[in-house]
């Protein structure tokens, strides 16, 4: 729709983002995220169970 | 019996899909030809999945057509504040800003105004770009007074891309809003929608997101007007179809959908895949993704089809809209990591599932041309007298008799279900909105048409796509194209040279192998070996064909968007940062 290679001689970019950044802030009011897990992992856990199970078979 | 119900109408709609691809495939296999069986074999199997694609979206058409009305939804007033979050990434700040103001200015205009806030999300890199975003948003502020209710924020990483970008937003500021509008930077949606989506929110507390039809508004070429007609003619069949099959499971299409914060932020944040891309790293087609972890966590998702007033622009030519699927591709691709994801839904897996076939369903097509080519050539002389004793000769199967059926099968599945839609809109009177009867029934049939000619090009790209994904190849991030896409020949001619090469290689492989099908290719290779000029073409613009009902009875957001776009237009983005002085008034 416009052209964006417009260029911007006469302008201090440093000073307009920094003008931007400071009154475009925004509210200070966080949130968790937790990670949430998608990919299936053998826990060390689960290992461990198998480990504990297995090893007074081998032992014997 | 009425598939109201989310498992009958899967039932339904599984049942058909697998019953006409069982039906194409013992059509093709119980007539094979005498030699090549594997050949034979491969064939049917192709067909089989390639009719199951094509049933499925048909069963989708037939659902949203079937009569009956969703119950209302519950409503109540909105308590909490929302977020209207604007994620940009190398877009033209001064399109994409005067969207907001537009959106901010309706907004003003009804007693809800003081619960709405928007986000400008930056993940721009350049440095220009960042100049003039930083200019335009200084213009947007002035323009609303809006400081403290318009925010802007610029990320110094990238990470997760548009999904990242969203969380370090909920992240930093989640807690101070019940819920988040989730835009694109061409997403423009008309106030009372905006707020009509948060009463549905605040009625619903099981529901987590609530995603909008958004229609496509503002394109100028034939393709682009094709896309926009068929978006307002087709879309809402198709969406209340889906609707009616996903139930409380339903899709998140990353934009023009409103979430509730805390599910949300509980919910989605996601992790990257182990290993390199493409099917490792950052999850690139996150929507889906969110829609299934909300699901898991037990928040409805649920895709409200009758939401008026929600827009975003279309791409305007075939490149365009090939770049664009390229990313999807990749994206839907990557989900085959997570079919096994715990805790699922079962449907949020087959939704994955048929992502992956929405582009893998173009190998299925050309596996099945190249086969159908080959496949005469193992051809080995019939023995018309197969059984001792019976007199009677068995001849052999048609070939052509074969090719024809499946064309009108493919023609049927393809196209009844446009004109089944373009009949209801005609008995329902959408029609007014589409110029009437005659002009809606005239775009219709150049829609197919149009369709037709740029579905072979779709496969090759489609099929390029899906090659360079399971090659290993990553496409990166780049920026979305919008605007004006009026191509050179030139620019199509080195874009699709190699569609044109193997179009022609088709073709002459048909002529040497199986003359008799060279009739039949004509529709599939034609299209191919034209592909420079098709592509160029249907990017030239057109205003006689593809009327919509935002061009006739137009929303008033949109003229409210033209309208801040003309006092905006006379400035230059110099102006934009550094306003005349104006006269001081007493």
């Amino acid at each position: 729709m416009f052209d964006r290679t417009l260029s911007l001689p006469d302008l201090d970019t440093a000073r307009l983002e920094a003008e931007a950044a400071e009154r475009g802030a925004l509210p200070d009011a966080p949130l968790a995220m937790p990670r949430q897990q998608l990919e299936r992992t053998a826990t060390p856990a689960l290992l461990a169970r198998l480990r504990a199970l297995l090893a007074p078979r081998l032992d014997a | 019996m009425s598939p109201t119900g989310p498992m009958r109408a899967r039932v339904a709609a599984l049942g058909a899909s697998l019953a006409l691809a069982a039906g194409a495939f013992t059509l093709f296999f119980a007539q094979r030809q005498t030699g090549g069986l594997w050949v034979e074999f491969a064939r049917s199997l192709l067909i089989l999945m390639a009719t199951f694609w094509l049933s499925w979206g048909a069963a989708q058409a037939a659902l949203g057509l079937w009569p009956g009305r969703a119950r209302p939804p519950r409503r109540a007033e909105p308590q909490g504040r929302c977020a209207i979050l604007v994620p940009v990434h190398e877009e033209d700040p001064r399109a994409t800003f005067s969207r907001i103001a537009a959106m901010d200015a309706a907004l003003a205009r009804t007693p809800q105004a003081g619960l709405f806030d928007f986000a400008i999300l930056s993940d721009t890199r350049s440095a220009q770009g960042a100049a003039r975003e930083a200019a335009w948003y200084l213009a947007l502020l002035r323009a609303r007074d809006a400081e403290g209710r318009i925010f802007y924020r610029r990320r110094t990483s990238n990470a997760g891309r548009k999904a990242g970008n969203i969380e370090d937003f909920i992240k930093g500021s989640g807690a101070a809003y019940e819920y988040a509008l989730i835009l694109d930077a061409d997403s423009l949606m008309s106030a009372e929608t905006i707020i009509e989506m948060a009463r549905r929110m605040a009625g619903e507390p099981r529901l987590g997101l609530l995603q909008s039809l958004p229609g496509v508004i503002r394109a100028g070429s034939i393709f682009g007007r094709a896309m926009q007609f068929s978006a307002a003619l087709h879309s809402p069949i198709f969406a209340r179809g889906v609707a009616r099959l996903q139930g409380e499971t339903g899709p998140f299409w990353g934009h023009n959908a409103m979430v509730r914060m805390r599910a949300f932020a509980e919910s989605c944040a996601l992790p990257d895949l182990a290993g390199p891309p493409p099917f490792g790293g950052h999850i690139l087609s996150h929507d889906y993704v969110e829609a299934a972890l909300l699901a898991r966590a037990g928040w409805i998702v649920r895709l409200d089809e009758d939401l008026a007033g929600s827009y975003e622009e279309g791409p305007e030519n075939i490149l365009a809209h090939a770049k664009r699927d390229r990313r999807w591709c990749q994206g839907n691709l990557q989900h085959a990591r997570l079919l096994a994801a715990p805790g699922l839904r079962p449907w949020s897996r087959f939704v994955f599932l048929q992502g992956i076939l929405a582009y893998v369903s173009s190998l299925f097509w050309l596996g099945f041309l190249a086969t159908t080519i080959i496949a005469p050539a193992l051809r080995v002389e019939p023995d018309y007298f197969p059984l001792p004793g019976w007199s009677f000769p068995v001849l052999p199967p048609n070939e052509t008799t074969r090719t024809a059926g499946l064309i009108i099968g493919v023609l049927g599945l393809l196209i009844l279900p446009k004109l089944m839609i373009a009949v209801q809109a005609i008995r329902s009177g959408r029609a007014v909105g589409f110029g009437g009867s005659v002009r809606l029934m005239a775009s219709t049939l150049a829609e197919i048409a149009l369709s037709s000619v740029t579905a072979p090009i779709f496969l090759m790209f489609q099929t390029r796509s899906v090659l360079q994904v399971l090659s290993g190849r990553d496409g990166g991030w780049p920026a979305s194209a919008r605007g004006e896409g009026r191509l050179g020949l030139v620019e199509s001619w080195q874009a699709s040279r190699w569609i044109s090469v193997a179009g022609l290689a088709g073709l002459a492989a048909t002529w040497r192998l199986s003359p008799e099908l060279v009739g039949w290719l004509i529709p599939v290779a034609g299209p191919m070996i034209a592909a420079p000029l098709v592509i160029w073409a249907t990017s030239l613009p057109c205003r006689a064909l593809f009327a919509v009902p935002s061009e006739t009875r137009p929303d008033p957001i949109l003229g409210q968007q033209d309208e801040v776009l003309a006092a905006w237009a006379p400035l230059s983005d110099n102006e934009a940062a550094h306003p005349r002085q104006e006269p001081q008034h007493a």
